[in-house]
């Protein structure tokens, strides 16, 4: 999808809107037009008493007042000039409102459509792509639309009504003089566009600086304990030294060629208006200009170029808003994945892998490699390797994270991918290695996926996963609020708190993904002693590297680099599997030795 | 970061910016500069009308002095041009004074974060820290340079535009400055207004970039949750409530311009009724009046600002009050360095009678006391939260002492300078942190001049040179973003390799090996094994064989030595070792 495709979907809706905008907009033009126009009528009429030339007026004095009666009442004149000022700040305001109300609603209809495509990415991508650089496109790429649809798209509208409309008016009054008022206009126009467009490099010089600065700094504090430990704080500041300076060096030199370009594009303008000044003069002089024409020349010629010397700027800045807006468009190629296709099965938990393999795009090693074996209903399997022998990609296989490559799994006899992702993973509750806790109070978080749960089943699982005490000790029990803005907890705690939220759920199938072993060996143990006395059929699936929460299992699966290397009890594997007994040797060489 | 524009201060603070101006005084030169340019500049921006009014008045009303029209476009181009250039110099030096102003305040920050002590990075997060030396000193340089650039050519302006008008007439002069009192008090009602609102967006739209952030972090939790409906909910009435607030702020900013028009337009309205008048019988010149018109609207333009200015001075004290904490927070570890040159040290360690809490009131060490001699290892055991890293932190000097003193060959070390210690240091911690750069760099991080034979020799030494081989670009390759993608296991024989390469005669190990799986284990203790050769060190412990081959074991528990002497006494002895080690052994491997 292009950029200007995206934006236009989201802007159709809201398509009567920007009439109503482009509308306010003219009339908010219009009428400050005419405050010049009143101005020498003023002048030319009331006060030097020849007969309005333009139209409005000769309707208005024919009509309403007479030149007499302003004349002898000119309080009515300022009046009338308060009455026009309300006018033109009714439809400013009402040009505000609308841009706002515009560009907030096609923001939201954006960012909606980013997170609910993001929250839906398949593995294949997540995995691939940068998370800081899929944040930088719905953060500060959605705001760069923001900022154009809130100031720029208007203020452009504003500086082309403004310039066309103006330029209209004075050639109804002086032809000749009206062209040499706008010879400028060009100009200044192709300047400040090619302009920022050099200077595109040097912005990006800047950026580019100031990022560096960030990372240095974010690095070092990050990096404090070994900073420290070797002493190294004055090699740190000299390191940092050079990034501030060269930041400060290229910042200083856009500011000083933006600055060129300042002074410049206003020399322009004011040449162009001193010669409108000059001329203007001399037409008056000559009869050919009143008084009051030549004011409005005058005040036309600043009101129409100070707008366009912006619009040079905001045409080159579209590059800005195009980059952006084609960052988000791609983010929507990303691939989704359909959670609701296939069938609904409600799971017993009888798994089978045949002959699966595994192998990642971008990646020619497998994984897996040929693995076979069976977990059958209601038992608790092990699966144990060091790290890289793929024993979580068995995980993310039963969740349909990912599909195998070669061989086949099935549930309960009915192949694995006929049967939908959504009730496939949310009756498989799976507790990850490094779970993530929402911004939300306890609560929320263990009933995240499963809102009707009673106090005292909460309670009973807090029990079982040892938690009830360390909550109770939270002021706010368990409307404590976790994670970033919240109360902080150990890496262990967390880990329990994902156990309760997986438990909660009563699922038929529980899988921890490395999880057990992140507890000390009396929790995993505890844990694990729950686990044997729930209350309805569970099938527990135990991904480990440490022995003491393997060796209890019905069946324990051995994995050595992607391959099934023994698979059995504790007991039958310390006799037939040597790395195995090895392992079970490095953990517990003290039971032995 | 919600605390983005908050001020603990309900208005302007004197001390605070006297405290920052102070600092700008260092650049009273250049600040000077910016003046003058400034005055001058609005005192083009004065004249401009005069010149419209003159020939308005004179050439076109009365008819004279025609034939110098050259002459006038001439002084008028000469003005311009004046003009351009001060709009040009000042955007320069603007330029140049927040550019520098910038520097110095982040050259101050960073100097100061390398002197502060661990205790200072215990309280503030690492990204609260980052937000102090990045945006907040951002924020701040912007508005001394063109902040306070927008209030000089503003009050200029509206000063130098008062004299004019009194000068000429002072009876118009007071039409229009009459609507100043009540624009200011309108401009201080919005202002609060205006912050407010945006207040609210910004908290909002931090809200809303964590949920993001949050939920792309988080995305395998999603997923396997299934609970994507709940967040697409959640997130949604966030952006509907950030749609809410945005144009409300959006209403009130839009309200504003309108009514400074209005307000003006009264004086305008005024002028020209009264003004007509005497223009009609004769008092008052057309060309005057005019120039009235055009003095009203452009001693508007400055005050249209000060709404914004004045929310943005607000903004800018929040983040000068943060700063300026950052810079003010007490350095707890004094360097005692006068230039001496001492003996390097030998690692004889004393802990005579060492008490220490973090928090006040939570004792972790209460008159403790060791002797480590030298060249001897030593391990420390026990359950987490007994001491035993705090042991470790007041060795290396991260924090002091609350009582009692540390001596290394005979030495309290607080009357060293830090450089003795650290530079004999060798700490490697439970995590291993790299910087960016290339792997070689990496490991002479903690003796930069190192050549390259002695980083080879490091990393040999703890068996690392063969994976560096193995990559693509040996010890030249880059790591951290785009660079290597090293195992855990990897980065930490890496940083064994660094502690090596430091030439120290004194290790640490902080829980070094904990995050390494059995399967890099044999390979990482024969590294252990080549770093401890022959040195002092102090082991936090965790696997088993580093505590089985040393010299002394120390079980801490409560702040206290419950137990200690080598392992094969301890077993011995049957006490608190040995039910620790045969029954509860995996307990070590809590966090």
């Amino acid at each position: 999808m292009s950029s200007l495709k995206l934006l236009l979907s989201h802007v159709k809706k809201h398509a009567w809107m920007i009439g109503a905008l482009l509308l306010f907009t003219m009339l908010v033009v219009l009428f400050s037009l005419i405050t010049p126009l009143y101005v020498s009528f003023f002048v030319d009429s009331i006060l030097n008493l020849n007969d309005p030339s333009h139209p409005i007026f000769i309707f208005i004095t024919n009509v309403f007042i007479s030149v007499e009666s302003f004349r002898n009442n000119l309080w009515l004149a300022g009046l009338l000039l308060i009455i026009v000022t309300l006018f033109s700040g009714t439809f400013m305001f009402l040009r505000g409102a609308f841009n706002a109300i515009l560009s907030e609603k096609v923001v939201e209809s954006l960012r909606n459509g980013l997170y609910n495509h993001v929250v839906s990415l398949s593995h294949k991508e997540w995995s691939s792509h940068h998370s800081g650089d899929m944040i930088q496109r719905v953060t500060s790429d959605v705001d760069t639309l923001r900022r154009f649809l809130a100031s720029q798209l208007s203020e452009l509208m504003y500086a082309i009504f403004m310039a066309t409309m103006a330029f209209f008016i004075l050639l109804g009054i002086q032809p000749t003089l009206a062209w040499l008022s706008m010879l400028v206009m060009p100009i200044i126009f192709t300047f400040a566009f090619v302009f920022f467009k050099r200077m595109q490099k040097a912005f990006k010089a800047s950026d580019e600086a100031e990022s560096e600065l960030t990372t240095t700094i974010q690095e070092n504090i990050q990096g404090v304990r070994v900073v420290k430990a070797f002493h190294q704080e004055d090699n740190e500041i000299h390191k940092f030294e050079s990034k501030n300076s060269t930041y400060r060096d290229l910042t200083y030199k856009l500011i000083h060629q933006l600055g060129m370009y300042w002074g410049l594009s206003d020399f322009f303008i004011l040449l162009q208006i001193v010669m409108v000044v000059v001329v203007g003069v001399n037409y008056v002089l000559r009869g050919q200009l009143s008084v009051g024409e030549y004011t409005v020349f005058v005040s036309y010629v600043s009101m129409v170029l100070w707008p366009i010397r912006n619009v040079g700027r905001i045409l080159s800045d579209m590059g800005k808003v195009d980059v952006a807006l084609t960052r988000c468009a791609q983010l929507l190629t990303y691939d989704i994945e359909d959670i609701t296709q296939g069938i609904n099965h409600k799971i017993i938990g009888d798994v089978m892998f045949d002959h699966v393999s595994l192998i990642y795009p971008d990646d020619h090693k497998k994984v897996l490699d040929d693995v076979s074996f069976t977990i059958p209903a209601h038992s608790t399997v092990a699966i144990m390797g060091a790290t890289g022998s793929g024993k979580s990609s068995i995980v993310s296989l039963l969740a349909r994270l990912v599909e195998p490559s070669e061989g086949e799994i099935t549930m309960d006899g009915i192949p694995l991918n006929t049967i939908t992702k959504q009730s496939l993973r949310s009756q498989c509750s799976i507790v990850l290695q490094e779970p993530t806790l929402f911004s939300d109070t306890i609560r929320n978080n263990l009933c995240v996926a499963n809102r009707e749960v009673s106090e005292e089943e909460i309670e009973h699982i807090l029990h079982q996963t040892s938690l009830y005490n360390m909550i109770q000790n939270f002021e706010a029990k368990l409307e404590t609020v976790v994670g970033e803005k919240g109360v902080t907890l150990s890496g262990g705690q967390k880990q329990r708190l994902a156990m309760a939220r997986a438990l909660i759920l009563r699922s038929p199938m529980i899988i921890f993904d490395d999880s057990l072993s992140a507890l000390d060996a009396k929790t995993d143990a505890h844990v694990r002693s729950a686990l044997d006395q729930v209350d309805y059929p569970l099938t527990t699936l135990i991904i480990t590297h440490r022995v003491a929460s393997a060796k209890h299992a019905d069946k324990i699966i051995f994995l050595k680099d992607g391959r099934v290397l023994a698979q059995g009890t504790h007991d039958s594997l310390l006799n037939t599997c040597e790395d195995y007994a090895h392992v079970v040797n490095l953990q517990e060489e003290v039971h032995h030795g | 970061m919600d605390e983005l524009e908050t001020s603990t201060l309900p208005s302007l603070d004197q001390g605070l910016w006297k405290r920052i101006l102070t600092i700008l005084w260092t650049f009273k030169k250049d600040v000077l500069i910016l003046f003058s340019f400034m005055v001058t500049l609005a005192l083009g921006d004065v004249i401009f009308p005069l010149f419209n009014r003159f020939a308005l008045d004179e050439f076109i009303t009365a008819q004279r002095f025609i034939k110098y029209i050259p002459l006038f476009a001439l002084l008028y181009v000469t003005l311009i041009v004046v003009q351009t250039t001060m709009v040009y110099l000042f955007i320069k030096q603007a330029g140049k004074i927040e550019m520098n102003f910038a520097y110095t305040m982040r050259k101050m920050a960073f100097e100061k974060l390398q002197r502060l002590s661990f205790s200072y990075y215990d309280t503030h997060a690492s990204g609260w820290i980052l937000s102090r030396l990045t945006s907040d000193i951002n924020r701040l340089s912007e508005i001394v340079s063109w902040g306070l650039l927008d209030m000089v050519w503003g009050l200029a302006m509206m000063v130098g535009i008062s004299v004019v008008m009194l000068l000429i007439n002072a009876y118009l002069a007071l039409i229009v400055l009459i609507m100043v009192p009540i624009l200011y008090v309108i401009a201080r009602y919005f202002q609060k207004q205006i912050l407010k609102a945006y207040r609210e967006v910004r908290k909002i739209n931090s809200m809303i970039t964590a949920d993001f952030s949050e939920m792309i972090f988080g995305i395998k939790s999603i997923k396997t949750l299934t609970i994507e409906k709940q967040r697409k909910e959640k997130f949604s009435t966030l952006a509907s409530d950030m749609k809410t607030k945005s144009i409300r702020s959006a209403l009130f900013s839009s309200l504003f311009m309108p009514i400074v028009f209005a307000l003006a337009s009264i004086s305008s309205a005024t002028l020209l009724s009264v003004g007509g008048q005497a223009v009609l019988i004769g008092t008052l010149g057309l060309g005057t009046l005019l120039l009235y018109v055009q003095y009203v609207n452009a001693f508007f333009e400055p005050l249209r600002n000060i709404a914004r200015i004045l929310a943005e001075m607000q903004m800018a004290q929040a983040s000068a009050e943060r700063v300026l904490s950052l810079l003010d927070a007490k350095e707890d570890i004094i360097d005692n360095n006068h230039g001496e040159v001492y003996a390097p040290l030998h690692g004889d360690i004393v802990f005579d009678k060492v008490s220490f809490h973090y928090i006040e009131g939570e004792p972790v060490l209460k008159d403790f006391s060791l002797h480590i001699k030298s060249g001897q290892t030593l391990a420390l055991v026990g359950e987490s939260g007994g001491g035993k890293s705090t042991i470790v932190n007041l060795l290396c000097r991260f924090y002091e002492p609350t009582s009692g003193e540390i001596r290394i060959d005979g030495f309290n070390i607080q009357n060293r300078p830090l450089q003795w210690l650290r530079s004999s240091l060798g700490y490697v911690l439970q995590t291993p942190h790299l910087f960016m750069g290339t792997i070689a760099s990496n490991i002479a991080y903690g003796r930069p001049d190192a050549s390259m034979d002695d980083i080879i020799a490091a990393a040999k030494a703890v068996h690392a040179h063969d994976f560096i081989m193995k990559l693509d670009q040996g010890y030249e390759t880059p790591v951290l973003e785009g660079g290597a993608k090293l195992s855990v296991g990897e980065k930490q024989l890496l940083s064994f390799a660094r502690a090596l390469c430091a030439h120290p005669s004194l290790i640490i190990l902080d829980e070094a090996t904990a995050s390494i799986d059995s399967h890099h284990e044999s390979m990482v203790q024969e590294a252990i094994k080549s770093l401890l050769k022959d040195k002092t060190s102090v082991v936090v412990a965790h696997r088993l064989s580093t505590i089985v081959n040393a010299d002394v074991i120390c079980v801490i528990s409560k702040g206290q030595i419950v137990e200690s002497g080598t392992h094969r006494e301890l077993i011995a002895k049957q006490g608190r070792y040995y039910e620790l080690y045969t029954h509860q052994f995996e307990q070590f491997e809590e966090e």
